[in-house]
């Protein structure tokens, strides 16, 4: 069980966005994307959700390729968190998330016990009965989280859960709420691929870390094997340093800026 | 004896061919006009999104008055609905094309204002090639007016609680494209079909309603806005209580219209528009910055 990019590349309008990918990652694990803006995370993502069509390679889920899986099926298996889901409809927080169901006909009573699960674990119970519109940035961010989750709560071992910079707005105590369902998800066998920006972050909780620059894989691997000077250098242009911290075994870095 | 017997026959016509067909299709098209602006504002994911505003309404009317002017010979109101279901047809898909090229919400709402211009245009150039009798038919529909209900609209306006149940069957759908195309397509949803299908059921119940009825404006708009909120977005609640509220209120607003200046009659088209007008200004005023303008 994994997914297994062989040699996709993307463009579009003449522009090359990702090309020559080569990755394998294994089920119940978290792989995080990280890379300069417009490295091709996002790009890298939508084709693995399927909706991009790669123009060379193709892509294996659990030994399906993915283009052949129809789009219903894909529902049930793959969910995709993206940056931009704009809502201006005055639903309530809790409707927003049960539309994680809609892939689903499960009947309405395992759907609501579903939506109660996963606002129980995300903690959204004090935002399920407000107004979706009126909430704030990272409030809306934690009901799409909870959303994408309903989609594939019921059946994690086959769920690869896509999250494009998932905590962009949200507060570091919802971070780590963030962070702890996320591996408890893992824990239930899910598979997990997000994109960060925080490398640190990254390296805290990735199994494997992606670093991404210009359309290309630069590095991939374990945290200690990819994070260090040399490759963020050349993918950031940012020289670091590595720092040590007390009880964090995984490398964190720290930009060195002349202040 | 006599005299009386009479006045009790004319008061039965009156009742039974006259006032029920004319309650039946206010409620019948108004129930229409309110499910298909729920429907529109969910597919274009803008809650100010409204057959007549996006010019929808317009164009199946510049069709029908086209049907009567140009093809006087023919008749029938089979011509005419299929006329009206061909220009709304053509129009909502020219919105859309358009504004999906535009690529913004604002886009869109600008092409239904173009498209809208153009429509009434139309119509306009329609009412001077006809005859005097045409033009007071081309009149009734940039105007909209239940004055022409009779039992055979009523039974062609049926058409509409069909709509309505087809619409209410895409109601999940309807709440997944309120996310984003993108983010629907990954819920499972085939974007382009739904698409097709919402503008086709739309067109098809605004069409039937302009060809009995002419244009009734902000029905569409209001209703579905009151229902959110007050009782809910999700369009398994939005659109059957759209259509409740919708029907009831072209049925009272139609009754104004025919009381309230007596014995003349004001097109209800004008009440819905003069209401209609004041209130989306409010909603604009309400929603600052909310509008993605």
């Amino acid at each position: 069980m994994s997914l297994c990019l062989d040699n996709v590349g993307y463009a579009t309008g003449g522009t090359r966005l990702i090309k020559d990918i080569n990755l394998e990652i294994d089920n119940a694990s978290i792989t995080v994307l990280i890379g300069p803006n417009g490295a091709g995370k996002t790009t890298l993502l939508r084709t693995v959700s399927g909706e991009l069509v790669p123009d060379s390679g193709n892509i294996l889920l659990d030994s399906d390729n993915i283009a052949d899986i129809e789009l219903e099926q894909r529902a049930k298996r793959i969910a995709f968190l993206t940056q931009q889901s704009v809502l201006d409809f005055p639903f309530k927080g809790h409707e927003v998330i049960q539309m994680g169901r809609i892939p689903h006909l499960t009947g309405r009573e395992h759907n609501h016990e579903v939506v109660r699960a996963v606002t129980d674990a995300c903690q959204l119970q004090d935002l399920s009965e407000r107004t979706f519109t009126t909430l704030s940035g990272g409030e809306q961010q934690r009901i799409q989280i909870g959303r994408i989750l309903c989609q594939v709560w019921d059946q994690m071992e086959a769920a690869w859960i896509l999250f494009d910079e998932p905590t962009s707005a949200l507060d570091l105590a919802h971070q780590l709420v963030f962070f702890k369902v996320v591996k408890s998800l893992v824990q239930r066998g899910a598979s997990i691929i997000l994109v960060l920006h925080d490398i640190n972050l990254a390296a805290r909780f990735a199994d494997n870390i992606v670093l991404m620059s210009d359309g290309r894989i630069l590095a991939s691997g374990p945290p200690s094997a990819v994070i260090n000077s040399d490759n963020i250098q050349e993918a950031f242009s940012v020289e670091i340093d590595l720092i040590k911290s007390e009880g964090i075994e995984r490398p964190m870095i720290q930009a060195r800026v002349p202040l | 004896m006599a005299l009386t017997g009479s006045a009790s026959e004319v008061q039965r016509i009156i009742v039974t061919d006259i006032r029920f067909p004319r309650t039946l299709l206010a409620i019948l098209v108004g129930s229409g006009i309110a499910a298909c602006g729920a429907s529109i504002q969910g597919l274009f994911r803008n809650p100010l999104a409204d057959p007549a505003l996006i010019g929808v309404s317009s164009g199946a009317a510049l069709f029908a008055a086209g049907y009567l002017v140009l093809g006087a010979n023919l008749s029938g109101q089979i011509g005419l609905t299929t006329s009206a279901f061909i220009g709304g047809l053509l129009t909502t898909w020219l919105v859309l094309e358009v504004g999906r090229r535009g690529g913004t919400i604002s886009a869109l709402l600008l092409a239904g204002v173009a498209i809208n211009a153009l429509a009434i245009a139309g119509i306009g150039l329609l009412s001077y090639l006809s005859t005097d009798v045409q033009l007071r038919s081309v009149a009734f529909w940039a105007l909209g007016s239940l004055n022409g209900a009779d039992w055979q609209s009523v039974l062609t306006a049926l058409v509409i609680p069909a709509v309505i149940l087809l619409l209410f069957r895409e109601r999940h759908n309807l709440n997944a494209i309120t996310l984003g195309d993108r983010e629907a397509s990954y819920l499972g949803i085939t974007v382009p079909k739904l698409r097709i299908r919402i503008v086709v059921l739309t067109a098809l119940a605004v069409a039937v309603g302009v060809s009995l009825t002419g244009v009734i404006a902000f029905i569409g708009l209001i209703v579905p806005h009151l229902i959110r909120l007050t009782i809910g977005s999700t369009h398994q609640v939005v659109i059957p209580a759209s259509a409740l509220l919708g029907g009831l209120l072209l049925l009272i607003a139609d009754t104004f219209s025919r009381t309230l200046f007596s014995p003349a009659e004001l097109p209800v088209g004008i009440l819905t528009a003069l209401i209609g007008g004041p209130f989306f200004i409010l909603m604009i005023i309400r929603q600052k910055g909310k509008l993605g303008i």
